[in-house]
């Protein structure tokens, strides 16, 4: 399994304020699998993906990134992180933006074939912009550097925390295929975050729908839609079906977490 | 930019301000000698002394210059180890603060004591003057680091030193700027009140001015106020243009409409 989640707790907070975000989650991603994570505000899908980059630990519980813990991952230069926000550095141009990740940690084994960082940005749509400051760029843009970003040292998983969630709808689709783009012929396991049911589709092999009553996996729905997909995909009946399931997979969780907050409610 | 800072409506207000600061002052001058000489006798005491006015300001220049670039260098060390060193920061921070509000001019007597009339104290005090501004501004810029990037350099497992490098003193930079802006000038406060202290050394503009005003010779005190003004001025002016070669950087070379 390239990312294996095995009965995981986690909660935040102290003494009456702990609030509880994940309640014994299992889930297991294979090697090369494009894995969407789906749910309310506040089912923990963004702290299961932190989990996984080693940026929160858990309570209980173990995450194990081919077999390994998290952190001998990240040693080795194994996991790409695209956080919500681009996070560029303003000072760096887009290509230095991009080469960020070569500079840090070199004592990590080098990638066998390192891609091109100045092909990375090219074939992302950004080959005239190599040496703007991220300043000068929409928020669409600098989202495919941060993108260029987490495969400039080819790592073997890619951990993404809702990236398009600050654009607009049309910048988004694009990006979306870019990203497609790029990730087909990659082979690299990919954990993303989003609040997009038409996105979770579009991008999947498998969806998981988390619960925020449960705080745990609601549903793994599988996506069989053919690859590569194309912006047409999304105007098919089986695309338009899966929405479908999907979007009322999400409605059934949500009923519950309402009855199950009342419950808790009533004394 | 360039050609909108060439407007008259740029230059022209403070040009009028600066011209009528001048003609109220000529006027008031001519009917009260001793309260403020004419600005002809200002001009001729520049004029005819240079010698004394340079040697002094160059005197006044390095105790600012070498005592507040000590006290910054001090400060931004000790603001890295207080912020590696939580229990360091909170030790210290508040013997910081207590040092920050005593009146500097209160202790310049005791340091004068203490190290004597040669130049020490002078550095001594330029740097202590500078000290807290240049610590709270350091200490805010090792903190203001993007978190999400922070985030992101922490999947790689960057080490300590390389975050700071790539990261944390890039992210400062702004800060320790606009704390050099303050400090910077500052430090030639803290070399004239030691001068006006350790007045017996007989070099400096403080030095200068305290002996002319004891004779009553108020051209030769509002000439060395001017020199010291146009220092105050040139440091400034040094910082904010090292800030533009260094800082712009941060912004776009090429103008996007947007400042």
């Amino acid at each position: 399994m390239a990312i294996d989640f095995r009965g995981l707790h986690k909660s935040f907070g102290r003494g009456s304020e702990v609030v509880k975000v994940l309640d014994g989650v299992d889930l297991s991603i294979r090697r090369g699998q494009f894995v969407t994570v789906i749910g309310p505000s506040g089912c923990g899908k963004t702290t299961l993906l932190r989990l996984a980059a080693g940026l929160v630990r858990p309570d209980a519980g173990t995450v194990k990134v081919f077999g390994a813990p998290v952190s001998t991952a990240t040693e080795a230069k194994r996991i790409g992180f695209v956080p919500q926000a681009p996070a560029l550095l303003p000072w760096r141009s887009v290509l230095d933006n991009v080469l960020l990740p070569l500079q840090v940690n070199r004592k990590a084994p080098s990638p066998e074939s390192p891609p091109d960082a100045v092909a990375l940005l090219t074939a992302l749509g950004l080959g005239d912009a190599l040496n703007r400051r991220p300043r000068e760029l929409s928020g669409g843009m600098q989202q495919r550097v941060a993108i260029a970003r987490a495969f400039v040292f080819d790592p073997t998983v890619l951990l993404m925390d809702e990236p398009f969630a600050a654009v607009d709808e049309l910048t988004r689709e694009s990006l979306r295929h870019a990203l497609l783009e790029i990730w087909q012929a990659s082979g690299k396991t990919v954990l993303f975050v989003t609040h997009s049911v038409a996105e979770a589709v579009a991008l999947s092999d498998a969806v998981v729908v988390m619960s925020a009553a449960t705080h745990g996996v609601q549903r793994v729905l599988p996506i069989d839609l053919p690859r590569p997909r194309d912006e047409y995909v999304e105007t098919t009946p089986e695309f338009l079906a899966l929405e479908r399931e999907l979007r009322l997979e999400l409605r059934k969780g949500s009923r519950q977490a309402a009855s199950s907050t009342h419950t808790a409610d009533s004394p | 930019m360039r050609r909108r800072s060439l407007r008259a409506g740029v230059w022209l207000p403070p040009a009028i301000a600066f011209a009528g600061l001048v003609g109220a002052w000529q006027l008031y001058a001519i009917h009260h000698p001793y309260v403020l000489p004419r600005l002809s006798a200002i001009k001729m005491q520049l004029s005819s002394h240079p010698g004394l006015f340079t040697r002094n300001a160059w005197t006044t220049l390095e105790e600012a210059l070498v005592g507040g670039f000590a006290g910054m260098g001090i400060a931004f060390v000790l603001a890295l180890v207080m912020f590696y060193v939580r229990v360091i920061e909170r030790a210290l921070l508040p013997l910081a603060v207590v040092l920050n509000v005593t009146p500097l001019v209160a202790i310049a007597p005791a340091l004068v004591v203490a190290f004597g009339f040669g130049m020490t104290p002078k550095y001594v005090i330029a740097a202590l003057i500078v000290f807290f501004p240049f610590l709270v501004n350091a200490l805010t810029g090792l903190r203001d680091v993007d978190p999400e990037a922070l985030d992101l350099v922490a999947t790689l497992h960057a080490s300590r030193a390389e975050v700071l490098w790539r990261l944390r003193l890039p992210s400062s930079l702004p800060y320790l700027f606009a704390a050099a802006r303050i400090c910077v000038p500052l430090s030639l406060v803290g070399a004239v009140v030691a001068e006006f202290v350790a007045a017996g050394d007989a070099k400096g503009l403080g030095t200068l001015i305290v002996t002319a005003a004891s004779l009553g010779d108020l051209g030769t005190v509002y000439a060395a106020v001017v020199v010291l003004a146009a220092l105050g001025v040139a440091l400034f002016g040094a910082v904010v243009a090292l800030q533009r070669l260094v800082l712009g950087r941060y912004a776009p070379a090429v103008g996007m409409g947007r400042k």
